[in-house]
Formats: structure tokens, C-alpha cells, sequence
């Protein structure tokens, strides 16, 4: 009769199956748990202040003679931009030239055309390199400025307000690395937007 | 010489005809799910009702939402913190207010209550309220609404808004 095989170069082999059920237990109840929850849209946020209680001030103190300094503000309206300088209490309507060089402390951006609609009418889009251009501009004459006042017109959306935001506040030198891509580089603009409305004629103005 | 297999090892396969499911695979895939939605799962959670009233517009902007007073302006409503303060209808004007007052009253009120709120709350904390408030609003809301809804806010004391808007992949791209 045949003694038993030995068992001696077995011994390493005796491999158990690992119990994978509890983990699979896991990950079943955490994967549809964190893809419900999960949000497939990162959200953003854009910082502005509100000019608070200063408004009125700024009504009264208008016909008295203020220093000569930087209160810039954008005038955003249905045909364009105007850029305001110093003092700040320009009348958005006020005598203001075409142009560029429309002045020492006002510029005028108007839309430009970006291709026609369906009718065939031409379709007329805010000039946003140009106003960054300018705005460039008055940061390096003002390096240590860095608010700047957001005054749109009624009809002027929500859409608009957050882009005109995003061009003040930062604006970005691309410059080609050599291998077809980009470095992108960021420079500070005006990053404290102050929204405001205009005095005269409450909801209509 | 080998030995034939004992005649318990031979049953013993012939008991197992289904063989054992091999669930490595799986397991891979639902690890990596598991890393990649535990990567994008963010502490601060905004519920934003995606609707056809409500389109946030996009913004390059890189700064996080933080945990404030959500106020949102709807095509056809205003919400504060998810409950419902006034209606706006489809010239977006709010029905019973006057359209040349410059603040919405029952938005101011709630706004004011919220503003007490959190206040005392941090003032308990032996903390400064900052006033922040976050408004989502319809990336095609007028300013004329928008102004009488930021103005309602200024005048129930809260000073920094915070529009929300979606994050833009490749923030260079558009300007």
C-alpha cells in the first residue's frame, strides 16, 4: 500500500479566496450615494460691493470741487461702453465726443459687428478686447486703483454684467512656449467692482 | 510517477460546475468611480435648481462659493434660501410694486429678518457679520430688476454680493 503523498512542496499554494463581498457592500451603497450628490457643474462666484450708504454723499458733494482723483467708472449702454475718469459724476448723456480720444477722462466703446442674424440685420456685440485694452491703459497710470464703478443701463443682462466683470478684473497674456500650446499669465486689473444705478429717475433712468 | 487524484478531490470538482465569478473587473471600475466622484466631491454644496427660469451665464472667475445668504433671481420669481418672497412676470417687473420704487418690500423684510438672524448669531460668536449674500440670477435678467434686487439687499444692510455664475473651462480662452 502507498504511503500518502507528501504534502511538504504544497504548502505555499494554499491560497484562501479573499472575501471581497463586504467591500463590494461598500461600494455599492457609496457609488450611487456620491454620484447623486455629486455636481457635475462647478460653480463660481464674482465678488462686487455694493456703494452702500455713500451714494447720497456723492449726489451732494458733486457741485463742490473734489482732488483729482481716479473714480473710475464704466457706463455700460444698449450701444456701447463710456469710460469715465475723474470725479465719477459724469452725466452718462452728457456732451461726450466720438472716439478714443474723446477726452482726457472719457472714452467711448462702441459694439462692433460680430456677423448678421437670421434676418440678415447685423449683430452687434460689446467691444471687449478694446475696453480691456483701455483699461490696461489707466493700470498702468494707476497702478494702486483697483475699484472700479459698474453703472449699466435698465436693459443691460445679467450675462453681460458678469462678463464685464471678468474683463476688469484680470486680463491675461497668452504667449506661445515654443511646442504650440500657451503660458498663460495673469495681471490685475480693477478686481473690486462696485455696482451702482443712477440717482435720477428711479426705475427709469 | 504522480498519483491519481483522491477519489474525495474528484468529487469534490465535479460539485463545483459553475466555477467562482470573478468580480476583479468590477471592482477595478468601481474603485476608480469611487476615487474619481470622492476627487469632485466638494465640502460646500450650492443647490442650484437648474430650470428653464433659471440659466446662470459663465464666468472665468476663480473664486469659490462660499456659504452665504442664496438669493435667487429667476425668470419668474425671487427666492431667498429657496423659499419663494415675490413673483416676476414676463416683463420682469414684480406684480404689486410700484415699478419706480427702487426696492421690493417683501424682499427687503425677508432679507432684513435674515440679515437680524445671522447677526445675533455672530455676534453670540463674538464675530463680525459681514453681510455676504450670493445672488444666482438669469443669465438674461434685465439690470433694471436686477438693480432693485441688489438694491433690496443694500438696504436690508448686506454689502457684498456675490454673483454666481458657472465656471468656464480654459479661463484664457474667451478673452
Amino acid at each position: 500500500m502507498a504511503g500518502r503523498p507528501s504534502q511538504r512542496l504544497h504548502q505555499g499554494k494554499k491560497t484562501e479566496d479573499l472575501n471581497i463581498l463586504p467591500v463590494m457592500n461598500v461600494f455599492m451603497i457609496l457609488v450611487p450615494f456620491l454620484l447623486l450628490s455629486a455636481s457635475f457643474v462647478q460653480l463660481t462666484v464674482v465678488d462686487t460691493t455694493l456703494p452702500a450708504t455713500k451714494t447720497k454723499t456723492v449726489e451732494s458733494d458733486s457741485p463742490t470741487p473734489t482732488p483729482p482723483k481716479l473714480s473710475l467708472t464704466v457706463f455700460v449702454r444698449d450701444d456701447g461702453f463710456l469710460l469715465a475718469g475723474y470725479g465719477g459724476v459724469l452725466e452718462p448723456d452728457g456732451p461726450a465726443a466720438e472716439g478714443e480720444d474723446a477726452g482726457p477722462d472719457r472714452f467711448i466703446i462702441k459694439k462692433i459687428q460680430k456677423g448678421v442674424d437670421a434676418d440678415g440685420k447685423p449683430l452687434m456685440s460689446f467691444d471687449w478686447d478694446k475696453l480691456q485694452e483701455q483699461l490696461k491703459k489707466i493700470k498702468e497710470a494707476f497702478p494702486n486703483h483697483y475699484s472700479i464703478v459698474i453703472l449699466p443701463e435698465n436693459t443691460i443682462r445679467y450675462e453681460t454684467l458678469v462678463k464685464l466683470m471678468d474683463t476688469t478684473y484680470n486680463w491675461y497674456e497668452r504667449t506661445p512656449d515654443g511646442e504650440g500650446g500657451f503660458t498663460t499669465e495673469t495681471h490685475e486689473l480693477f478686481p473690486q467692482p462696485i455696482l451702482a444705478w443712477s440717482l435720477s429717475g428711479g426705475g427709469g433712468a | 510517477m504522480a498519483f491519481a487524484a483522491s477519489k474525495r478531490k474528484r468529487i469534490k470538482s465535479h460539485l463545483k460546475p459553475f466555477g467562482q465569478l470573478n468580480l476583479n473587473s468590477l471592482i477595478d471600475m468601481f474603485t476608480i468611480i469611487l476615487v474619481f466622484l470622492l476627487k469632485s466631491y466638494s465640502a460646500v454644496e450650492f443647490n442650484v435648481q437648474i430650470s428653464d427660469d433659471l440659466h446662470l451665464p459663465t464666468s472665468i472667475s476663480q473664486k469659490l462659493p462660499v456659504d452665504t445668504v442664496v438669493l435667487t433671481v429667476a425668470r419668474n420669481a425671487i427666492l431667498v434660501d429657496g423659499g419663494r418672497v415675490a413673483d416676476v412676470d414676463k416683463e420682469f417687473e414684480v406684480p404689486g410694486v410700484d415699478p419706480e420704487a427702487t426696492s421690493i418690500p417683501d424682499l427687503k423684510a425677508v432679507l432684513q429678518s435674515k440679515f437680524q438672524t445671522f447677526n445675533t448669531q455672530a455676534e453670540a460668536r463674538g464675530e463680525k457679520y459681514l453681510g455676504e449674500i450670493t445672488v444666482q440670477a438669469d443669465k438674461d435678467i434685465p439690470y433694471k430688476l436686477l438693480k432693485r434686487v441688489i438694491k433690496s439687499a443694500g438696504e436690508a444692510q448686506f454689502s457684498t454680493i456675490k454673483m454666481m455664475a458657472f465656471k468656464q473651462e480654459g479661463e484664457a480662452e474667451t478673452l
